[in-house]
This record gives structure tokens, C-alpha cells and sequence, in this order.
């Protein structure tokens, strides 16, 4: 039996690959270890926050899982930012991490077109010098025309905890090393990097009635468009403090932490540091903050969020039971660090397919990322790729970095490359006030639409949606009233005679819909799930304006492709360095070319007066100052 | 346009006679041309004096040779000078030598600069430096345009930058990491630190255009009645003849430009037709041309005959046209002046020898205005001055803004001030910000 779409793990960005090439309409293989396991979260239950939120909204948008999943399984959605603006509100939930487990397995199987097969791959099926499908441990070939290689953690994983080494892909499983040793041959940038989580404890050990609680927001908010509510039951989580007594334990003891004794190479994210890394890099702080998040609504086991560590088990003991609330806590899992190979995502285009192998696509932590969501948002892309490559078409499907925050991490990702592993923030987006989680649907379902891989549920949804949308602009910009009459109904508007359209009043600080209503009765009409998305449009029309035009040179530099041969040695005015540099990053665009670490503006531009092959036209560049200077000099 | 990797060559100094000339050679084959002259290629960062002669044999020169080989030289790339004879025979011979080499070719106008460039020897200030010093005609054109290279402005932006950067840096660990620690004294010292940059730039930008006006000098006017003196007063400050002086009304026809060194600045004082009416063709062109004149001028210096009844009427017109920025002189104070002087009118009389030293003293103070900026950086370009402009914009939209209810909003127009300040030496990334909060507060989990 032969599939399209072959997709090794069953993690969040396996789950999400899986169920993108079904939804193309690719006859799939989910392989993976255990199916048992498929959309186990491996370290803290929850998804979303800054950035991560906005990942989720937009796999939403593309009709992948992620969304739907921790909807029906958010034991604590809180929005982050509440109070600031649309642009940087930050979707957040905690999971119940069983619950989570089994409504990614339900939705996996409620998709035509999926098949399940436990087994551990060892290495790739090439056959004349593409990579059509893969072989089991076991030695069963497996046959496909595209293969998606998610393997998180697990390639030549071990985990550290203090002194002791154990193989392993997460706590508890085996590593993946045939694989592993497999890929090394393959002759793939394979680097190392590593990356830890806290102790699990027993909540029935800990003193909940001295803590501070934070409870979850209410109404809770969903993260996907096609759910209407939020109905499983929401709870609260612990907050407390590491004391001078903790500091002073970690201190004695942080010679036996396996990243200071030397035990461990590979770069960790320096956002998500070890209590251990905390304590001894920012020593001026005497108190670190932790959150106590309960992993389900029926276990009693407890993440506490903040105090990631590798420490020896007696050292962790002491350092709980040394934090208030915890003082008779039981641990019952101590924390680890993992090292894990990955491949330099700099051998990858932006499909996410291998330049040198074209039909092998990678997608999650094996690309140098880390969380949940980052994976997920990959194999989604991966996985329309692969469908789209084994349907004997060319894998287009890219997102810009003005189009989506998938976008962003996956150009950051493919031009400079995982030196530490990669976590989205909504600071590396340049756009974000056009790439918001409120509308995500309107920036990437359409596109979605088109390429294949949205549903018929939720295409009705958003052409309702979109519909009302635009109904509802209309009816904004054509409604106008001048500021004696609004201050009649005591809007906040400046007394300068000019009248103003609804549309630019909602611009304006302290101006709502529901508050225009009374103006414009009318505008009851519009449903009231719409009317943050219509007033953070306006709210940014301007801003966003201004950024549409750096858009606009953006995607001319970006639609200046470097063909795939170009010979660097050719480009005049290339410093070896530069050379060397676009020789073995290969960019697909100038754009790209300009992030890479270590390019000079002087180089881009060489580059593209040479692809122009004419001296420099475009007004106020540095290459048209170059040139009238030069001829100053003569 | 040639191909950019050509090896290109010029004669470096001017064409004609002189004791010694210079060809400059650059790219990949440059260290072949001394082979192609009968001569061995000095070792990297050597001289060596050898005798250099043409395909059949015959002598051409003696000369000194410089190699410095890539990226260790002028342009990054290998580079050969000759340092030969400056006969016109001997550099066109070498010259012609050159050309028929294959892969060689002469250098495009600029060239060398452009490699520079592109090669990362310079950055934008250091090759805007590199032109104002080759055109520099005084001398403190030529000081100003080496500190320009040594890092006037480009230190000074680059401390903005970094200021910015940091600002902007922990506003986004104030958005991107809502339930951390951020210190409220935080929130405080990103206002503080905005205003502070806000007022060392504009510090900054309040030089009177100092920088500006040495780099690209003074254009200066002169208008007035016919047989006011204008040329006379040219002449006086020029200290030569330059312009014919008579009594005949209708003297100068044409602009008469010199150029001036006054206190460094240079300055292109221009002498004009007087200004009447009713005249023939030629010089009814003259005027226009002196009217015209006066419009582009920076300063426009207004002579008129005091002696004369219809001085001030004269003088009220012409202020018209010369608008703001003039001088006015009342010549000829030895005949009487009719009327009262109004109290800009410099006094002046060259039968009587009297006020012109004050004049020269009031001129020179006009052109070379002082530099009322506390800072040393220093503008010199347009260029420069709208993209500091562009920043402190940015600044105070971001300081309008709430910073607590709309942190996305201030760190956009911080966004924008800091892509202002990249604009003058670099470009700014996302990155760049990230390495900015990582470095400065501890992020949890
Ligand atoms: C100890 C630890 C700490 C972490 N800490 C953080 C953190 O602080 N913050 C954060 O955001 N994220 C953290 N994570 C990362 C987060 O769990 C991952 O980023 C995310 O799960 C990656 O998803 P993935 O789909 O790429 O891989 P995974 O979720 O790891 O899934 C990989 C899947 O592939 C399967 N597999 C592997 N090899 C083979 C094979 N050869 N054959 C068949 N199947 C195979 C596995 O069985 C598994 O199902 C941590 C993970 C671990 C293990
Ligand atoms: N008495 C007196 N005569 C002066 C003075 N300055 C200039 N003159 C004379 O005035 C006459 C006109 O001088 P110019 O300098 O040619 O005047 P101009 O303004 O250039 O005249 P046009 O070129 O015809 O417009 C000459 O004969 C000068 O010698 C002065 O201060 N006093
Ligand atoms: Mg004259």
C-alpha cells in the first residue's frame, strides 16, 4: 500500500501535518510511536500567549486542530494584555492535559483519509535521489511521496538530572537514535540544543489556602471561530515566590546542575531560563515568581510554571519545600533538561521542504523551535507542502511575513537559522498591528479556501462572517455626524467642526461601537463577536496604512527572486564573507537575503544590481546616494 | 556599464604634465599588470621601484609599485598602484598597455568609490565623507569633512540608536511577557529616556545649519540701482578688479560671480546688472538674469545710492524681491544721505573709506553663523537632518500615546524614530531588540 503523505510523529506538528494533507485531500500515514501518545504535551499543559496566541488563531484560520482542540479542552483561558491594545492581546489557556490528548486524537480520526500506524521509523526510503517514504525499525518500508519528519525532542534525545544520563525522547520513551544516525549521514546541518521542565507535584500536598489565586477569565474566550462557547468547567491556579532560602540551596548546589558542570552543550532558550539560570544570572533578584497550574480537572498532579530545572532529586526536593505553600509538597516526577538534535531550519526553503531533498519536508522542534503551537503552525504549512508535491504539483504554499506570524517565524527560521531554540513573541513581528489573533480569518482563511485545505463548516462560517464584515464597514464608513451632535450624546470628540464618519470616530481613544449606538441605533444590527475586529481596524487604519507602504516595498524586493543556480561568484562587489555567506544560506528572495546575520546592506544590494544587471534607478536608496557621491568624487 | 567583476583601472591623478602620475588598478588581476609590464608584483604592502616596459621591449618608465592584496586595501579587492613619471606619453603608453589586457578595463566614474562600498570598507557617512574631502576647497571644509569620516555623526546616531533600541526593548518585554515582573520604574524610564534623546537631538538639529552650509557654501547677490556701487563693493571685497567700475548708468550686463573664502565658508558672491527701467533688449536680459539670481540666492545684499532722492523707494521694491534674508547698504554716504537711514542700513562710503571694515565684519558674521548646538555632532547633509527630524517626530508621537493602555502603538513610532536613525548608517532588526531584552531583565517561564 502506498500513501501521498507520510508524516513521522504524532506530536503538535505531526497532528497538524496529518491532518492538513487530509484536508488537501492526500491519502496519509501517521507513524509514530506510540498512538497512545499523539498530542501529548510534553512539558507545561497550556497553549497560547503572545505570539503563541496569535500562531493559534491562525491555524484556526487555515482550519487546523489547535484551536478546536484546546477549546474543548482550556480548563483556564485567560487573555493576556486585556487592557492594552487589540494588537497585543495574547490568547492563552490552560489544558487539561488528558483531555487534551484524546480531542486530538478524536479530531485526527474523525478526518477521512488519516491512517494510524505505531511504529518507530529508522530511516528514509530514497529512491533515486528522492525521498519517496520510510523504513520502520523494524524494517518495514513504508511508501509515499512526501515524507514529513516531525520528531520533536526525540532524535539522539537524553535527559539530564543532575549527574544521570538516560536516552530518552521525553520522560518515560525511547529515543529516536537510528534516525538520528540516519539524518547525520544524510549529511544535514544536525546541531544540538536543549531545553528543560519543572517538577510535577502533587497537588493534594500543597497548602492552597495560603496562596494567591488567579482565576480564569470569564466569559472565557475561544481561540477557534467555530466554536460558539466554552463549556468545560474553569479553575484556578496558585501564585507564590522562591525565597532567600531557595536562592541559597540552588547557589550551594548549582556545581551539580549538569549545564554548570559542563554535562551539557547544547543551547537552551534564554526566555524560558532554569530556576538554577535565573538565580545565578540575574543574582540582584532575591524572589523569582511562580505559577502553581493544576494539569487537569480530575489529576492532581501540579506544573509549577517558573522553576524549570536539571538539579539532583534531593537538591529539588529541598528547593520546593523551601517555597511558602510548599512546604510539605511532594514531587511527583522530578524536573529534567533534554538535549535533542536538530536541523539548521537554514537547509530548508520556505515551504519547509529540504532544498536537498525536496519531497522531505521537516516541521517542529526538529527545525530548532520550541512550544506547542510553533510546531503546530509548521506542520500545517509542511503538510499542505507535502500534499501539494505528492499530487505531482510544486509546494507554493508560503506565507510573507506580512501575511501571517507564521509567516514571520518561518522566514526568521530559514534565514538566520535556531542558534537558540525559537519561540514566537509578537516583537519580532514588524507588522503587528495588521497581524492581529482577532483577524487572523480575514488575512488566511480565503487563502485557505483557495488552496484546499479549509472544511466546508467552516467555509459557510466565514463567508457568513466575512458578509456581515463588510456589510458592517459599509455601513461605518458611510454614517457621518459632526461633533456638536455627538457631544450631544457625550462622546469624547474634539470640538473642530469637522464632521466624522463612524469609521474615524472608532479611531478615536474611548469611542466603542456600543457607545456609537446611541447615535446610530442602527448599528445594533451588528452582531457583538464582530465588534472588537471592526474597531481595532479602525483604531490602527492609519498605522496600518503607513506599514502597507513599507509592505508594498517589501513584496518588490521579495518578488525579486535569486534564481536557485546563481553563481555568487559572478556578483561583482561581493566581500568573501558576503559570498560565503548567500553561497551556503542559499536565499530565495532579496528580502531574505537582507535578514540574513552578517549581510551588509552593501551586499543586498550588489546582489540586486547585479540580478537588474542596470545601475540602481529606485530613488533614496543608499545605492543611488553610492552613485551620486561617486560621481562627487570624480 | 562594464561587468562588476572586471578588474578596472584609472590614472588617479590629473591628466597632463606633472613630476610624478599615478595609475590605480583594482580586482582580481590586478597583481598580474606589473607581469604585463616586463616588472614583478611587489610583495602585499610593499613597494618596489622597477622598470617597466612595453610588449616589444622598450623602456616605458621607472616606477614605484604598491601592492596591497584584498581585503586589505582601499577598495577590499587586490590593488596595484604605479607610481610613474607624470609624462603624457608615459601614462598614456601604461594606459594603453592596460586596455588591451583582457579582463581589464577603465574604471566608470565612481567606481572605486562603489567598491569601497560594496565591500564593506565604508559605511554611507564614511563614503558621503570620502566626496566632501576630495572636494573640499577650504580648509574647514576639509576638517569638517574628516571628522564627518572619524565619526561626527556617526557615533553620535549610533548612541541614539542603541537608546532607542533599549527603549523600544523593554517596552516589548512589557507587552511580550504580561505576566512578568516588570519593575514599574520600568514604565517610568521609557518616557525619561525618550525626552532625553528628544532634547540631545534636538540639540543636535539647533546648529544653525552650521555643518550644512560649510559643506555646500553661501551663495550671495548683489542687487541694486544702476550706478549704486554694487561692483565697486564687489571688487572691494574680492580685493581685485573683477568687475569694470564707471560712471555710466547700465555698466554690468552680465552676472559677474568670484569666489570667496569667508572664515572657511565658501562663498559665491555674484555681481548683477543695476535694476531700471526702460532699457534696451541686452540689458532689459541682464536684469532679469540679476532678478533671478537674487531668487536663488541665500543672501542678497541691497546697494543703494544714498545720495540719491528715490533711494528708499528703490530700496523698498528690491526688498520685495530679495525677501527675507538681505543685506542692505547705503552707498555713498560722502554725498549726503537723503532722509533717514532705517535701522538694518549699513552706512558705507568708498570715497570716505568708511564703513566697509564693518561691513566686512557684519557679512562674515552673517555667512559663518555660529553654531549654537551643544553637541559636536555635526549635519551635513540634508539627508541627515530629515532623518532626525523623522526621529524626534517619532518620539513625541510615542510620548502622546499611553504607555500602559497602548504600549503597540509607542513602540511603533519608536519603530519608526530608530528606522530613522538606521537610515543614516544601517538598517535596524527585530532582532536587534530581542538581544536588547534578554540581556537586561530576567524572563521566566
Ligand atoms: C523536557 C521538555 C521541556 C520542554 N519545555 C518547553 C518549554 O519550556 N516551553 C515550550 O514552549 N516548549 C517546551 N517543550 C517543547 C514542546 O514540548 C515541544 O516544542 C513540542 O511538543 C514540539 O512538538 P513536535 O510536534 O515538534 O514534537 P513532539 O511533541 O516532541 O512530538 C514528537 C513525536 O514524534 C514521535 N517520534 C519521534 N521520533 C520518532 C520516530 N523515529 N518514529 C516514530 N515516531 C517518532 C514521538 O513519539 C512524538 O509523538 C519541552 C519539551 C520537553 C520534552
Ligand atoms: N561718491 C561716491 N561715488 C562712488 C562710491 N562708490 C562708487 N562710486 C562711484 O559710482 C559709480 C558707479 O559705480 P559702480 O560700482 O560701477 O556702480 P554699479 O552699481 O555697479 O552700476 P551698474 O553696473 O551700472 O549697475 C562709479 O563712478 C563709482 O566710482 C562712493 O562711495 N561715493
Ligand atoms: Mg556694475
Amino acid at each position: 500500500m502506498s500513501y501521498d503523505v507520510i508524516v513521522v510523529g504524532g506530536g503538535h506538528a505531526g497532528s497538524e501535518a496529518a491532518a492538513a494533507a487530509a484536508r488537501m485531500g492526500a491519502r496519509v500515514a501517521l507513524v509514530t510511536m506510540h498512538l497512545s501518545k499523539i498530542g501529548e504535551m510534553s512539558c507545561n499543559p497550556a497553549i497560547g500567549g503572545l505570539g503563541k496566541g496569535h500562531l493559534v488563531r491562525e491555524i484556526d484560520a487555515l482550519d487546523g486542530l489547535m484551536g478546536q482542540a484546546i477549546d474543548r479542552a482550556g480548563i483556564q483561558f485567560r487573555m493576556l494584555n486585556k487592557s492594552r491594545g487589540p494588537a497585543v492581546h495574547g490568547p492563552r489557556a490552560q489544558a487539561d492535559r488528558k483531555l487534551y490528548r484524546s480531542v486530538i486524537q478524536a479530531l485526527l480520526s474523525e478526518q477521512e483519509g488519516i491512517s494510524f500506524i505505531e511504529a518507530a521509523v529508522g530511516d528514509l526510503h530514497v529512491e533515486a535521489g528522492e525521498c519517496r517514504g520510510i523504513v520502520t525499525e523494524a524494517g518495514a518500508i513504508i511508501r509515499g511521496g512526501a515524507v514529513v519528519l516531525t520528531t520533536g525532542t526525540f532524535l539522539d534525545g537524553l535527559i539530564h538530572l543532575g549527574a544521570e544520563k538516560t536516552p530518552a525522547g521525553r520522560i518515560g520513551e525511547s529515543p529516536s537514535k537510528a534516525l538520528a544516525t540516519r539524518l547525520r549521514a544524510l549529511d544535514l546541518p544536525v546541531g544540538r540544543l536543549k531545553t528543560g521542565t519543572p517538577p510535577r507535584l502533587d497537588g493534594r500536598t500543597i497548602a492552597w489556602n495560603l496562596l494567591e489565586m488567579q482565576p480564569a477569565d470569564n466569559p472565557p474566550i475561544p481561540f477557534s471561530t467555530l466554536t460558539s462557547q466554552i463549556n468545560v468547567p474553569q479553575i484556578e491556579c496558585g501564585i507564590t515566590r522562591t525565597t532567600a532560602k531557595t536562592h541559597q540551596i540552588i547557589a550551594e548546589s548549582i556545581h551539580l546542575s549538569p549545564v554548570y558542570s559542563g554535562q551539557i552543550s547544547g543551547q537552551g532558550p534564554r526566555y524560558c531560563p532554569s530556576i538554577e539560570d535565573k538565580v545565578h544570572r540575574f543574582a540582584e533578584k532575591t524572589s523569582h515568581q511562580l505559577f502553581l497550574e493544576p494539569e487537569g480537572l480530575d489529576d492532581p498532579t501540579v506544573y509549577p510554571n517558573g522553576i524549570s530545572t536539571s538539579l539532583p532529586r534531593g537538591v529539588q526536593d529541598a528547593l520546593v519545600t523551601s517555597i511558602p505553600g510548599l512546604e510539605s509538597t511532594k514531587i511527583m516526577q522530578y524536573g529534567y533538561a533534554i538535549e535533542y538534535d536538530f536541523i539548521d531550519p537554514r537547509a530548508l526553503t520556505r515551504t519547509l521542504g529540504l532544498r536537498q531533498l525536496p519531497t522531505l519536508f521537516l516541521a517542529g522542534q526538529i527545525n530548532g523551535t520550541t512550544g506547542y503551537e510553533e510546531a503546530a503552525a509548521q506542520g500545517l504549512v509542511a503538510g499542505v507542502n507535502a500534499s501539494l508535491v505528492a499530487a505531482g504539483g510544486v509546494a507554493d504554499f508560503v506565507l510573507d511575513r506580512s501575511d501571517a506570524y507564521i509567516g514571520v517565524m518561518i522566514d526568521d527560521l530559514t534565514t538566520k537559522g535556531a542558534p537558540e531554540p525559537y519561540r514566537m513573541f509578537t516583537s519580532r513581528a514588524e507588522y503587528r498591528l495588521l497581524l492581529r489573533a482577532d483577524n487572523a480569518d480575514q488575512r488566511l482563511t480565503e487563502r485557505g479556501v483557495a488552496l484546499g485545505c479549509v472544511g466546508a463548516q467552516r467555509i459557510a462560517a466565514w463567508r457568513e462572517k466575512s458578509s456581515r464584515l463588510g456589510r458592517a464597514r459599509d455601513q461605518l464608513a458611510m454614517l457621518s455626524a459632526t461633533p456638536k451632535m455627538l457631544r450631544s450624546h457625550d462622546l469624547p470628540v474634539p470640538r473642530d467642526g469637522a464632521a466624522r464618519s463612524a469609521a474615524e470616530l472608532l479611531s478615536l481613544e474611548g469611542i466603542t461601537l456600543s457607545r456609537l449606538q446611541a447615535v446610530w441605533p442602527d448599528l445594533g444590527q451588528i452582531p457583538a463577536q464582530l465588534h472588537q475586529q471592526l474597531e481595532a481596524d479602525c483604531r490602527y487604519a492609519s498605522y496600518v496604512q503607513r506599514q502597507r507602504v513599507d509592505i508594498d516595498a517589501l513584496k518588490r524586493d521579495e518578488s525579486m527572486k535569486i534564481p536557485e543556480h546563481l553563481d555568487f561568484s559572478l556578483v561583482g562587489g561581493l566581500s568573501a564573507e558576503a559570498r560565503d555567506l548567500l553561497t551556503s544560506h542559499r536565499p530565495d528572495t532579496i528580502a531574505q537575503a537582507n535578514r540574513l546575520p552578517g549581510m551588509t546592506p552593501a551586499a543586498v544590494l550588489a546582489v540586486l544590481r547585479h540580478l537588474k544587471r542596470v545601475p540602481p534607478a529606485s530613488p533614496n536608496t543608499s545605492g543611488e546616494l553610492i552613485s551620486q557621491l561617486a560621481g562627487e568624487a570624480q | 556599464m562594464g561587468s562588476e567583476t572586471d578588474t578596472i583601472f584609472a590614472l588617479a591623478t590629473p591628466p597632463g604634465k606633472s613630476a610624478i602620475a599615478v595609475i590605480r588598478i583594482s580586482g582580481d588581476q590586478a597583481a598580474d599588470v606589473p607581469g604585463a609590464l616586463a616588472a614583478k608584483c611587489p610583495e602585499p604592502g610593499c613597494f618596489s621601484l622597477q622598470t617597466l616596459s612595453d610588449g616589444t621591449g622598450a623602456v616605458i618608465d621607472q616606477a614605484l609599485l604598491l601592492f596591497m592584496a584584498a581585503p586589505r586595501s582601499s577598495t577590499g579587492e587586490d590593488v596595484v598602484e604605479i607610481h610613474c613619471h607624470g609624462g603624457v606619453a608615459i601614462t598614456q603608453t601604461l594606459l594603453g598597455v592596460l586596455v588591451n589586457l583582457s579582463g581589464l578595463r577603465p574604471a566608470d566614474a565612481g567606481e572605486f568609490t562603489h567598491r569601497m562600498f560594496h565591500n564593506g570598507k565604508i559605511d554611507l557617512l564614511g563614503a558621503e565623507s570620502l566626496a566632501d574631502i576630495i572636494n573640499a576647497d577650504t580648509h574647514r571644509q576639509l576638517v569638517q569633512a574628516w571628522s564627518q569620516m572619524r565619526g561626527a555623526l556617526r557615533d553620535p546616531v549610533t548612541g541614539w540608536r542603541e537608546a532607542v533600541i533599549k527603549t523600544a526593548a523593554e517596552l516589548e518585554a512589557v507587552i511580550d511577557f504580561p505576566d512578568e515582573e516588570i519593575p514599574p520604574s520600568v514604565v517610568a524610564s521609557i518616557s525619561k529616556r525618550a525626552e532625553t534623546l528628544i532634547d540631545e537631538i534636538s540639540d543636535c538639529l539647533d546648529d544653525n545649519r552650521i555643518g550644512e552650509i560649510v559643506r555646500d557654501g553661501v551663495q550671495i547677490t548683489l542687487l541694486g540701482p544702476v550706478n549704486a556701487g554694487k561692483s565697486t563693493l564687489l571688487n572691494r571685497i574680492a580685493n581685485r578688479p573683477v568687475a569694470i567700475v564707471s560712471d555710466e548708468a547700465g555698466t554690468t550686463r552680465d552676472l559677474v560671480p568670484v569666489s570667496l573664502d569667508i572664515g572657511g565658508v565658501p562663498v559665491m558672491l555674484t555681481d548683477t546688472a543695476g535694476i531700471r527701467q526702460n532699457t534696451g533688449a541686452v540689458e532689459a536680459e541682464g536684469i532679469s538674469r540679476a532678478l533671478s539670481a537674487a531668487g536663488d540666492a541665500d543672501y542678497t545684499i541691497i546697494v543703494v545710492d544714498g545720495s540719491r532722492d528715490e533711494w528708499r523707494g528703490d530700496y523698498e521694491a528690491l526688498a520685495e524681491i530679495a525677501g527675507h534674508e538681505h543685506i542692505l547698504v547705503v552707498n555713498k554716504t560722502d554725498l549726503g544721505i537723503v532722509g533717514m537711514p532705517p535701522a538694518n542700513a549699513l552706512l558705507m562710503s568708498f570715497v570716505d573709506d568708511c564703513g566697509i571694515d564693518e561691513f566686512l565684519d557684519y557679512l562674515a558674521a552673517k555667512v559663518v553663523r555660529a553654531n549654537s548646538a551643544q553637541t559636536s555632532a555635526i549635519i551635513t547633509r540634508a539627508r541627515h537632518r530629515q532623518a532626525l527630524e523623522a526621529t524626534i517626530r517619532g518620539l513625541k508621537a510615542g510620548l502622546v500615546l499611553d504607555l500602559e493602555q497602548n504600549p503597540e502603538l509607542v513602540a511603533e513610532e519608536f519603530r519608526l524614530a530608530a528606522t530613522a536613525l538606521g537610515r543614516i548608517t544601517g538598517e535596524i532588526d527585530a532582532e536587534d531588540l530581542l538581544e536588547a531584552i534578554f540581556s537586561s531583565f530576567c524572563i521566566g517561564k
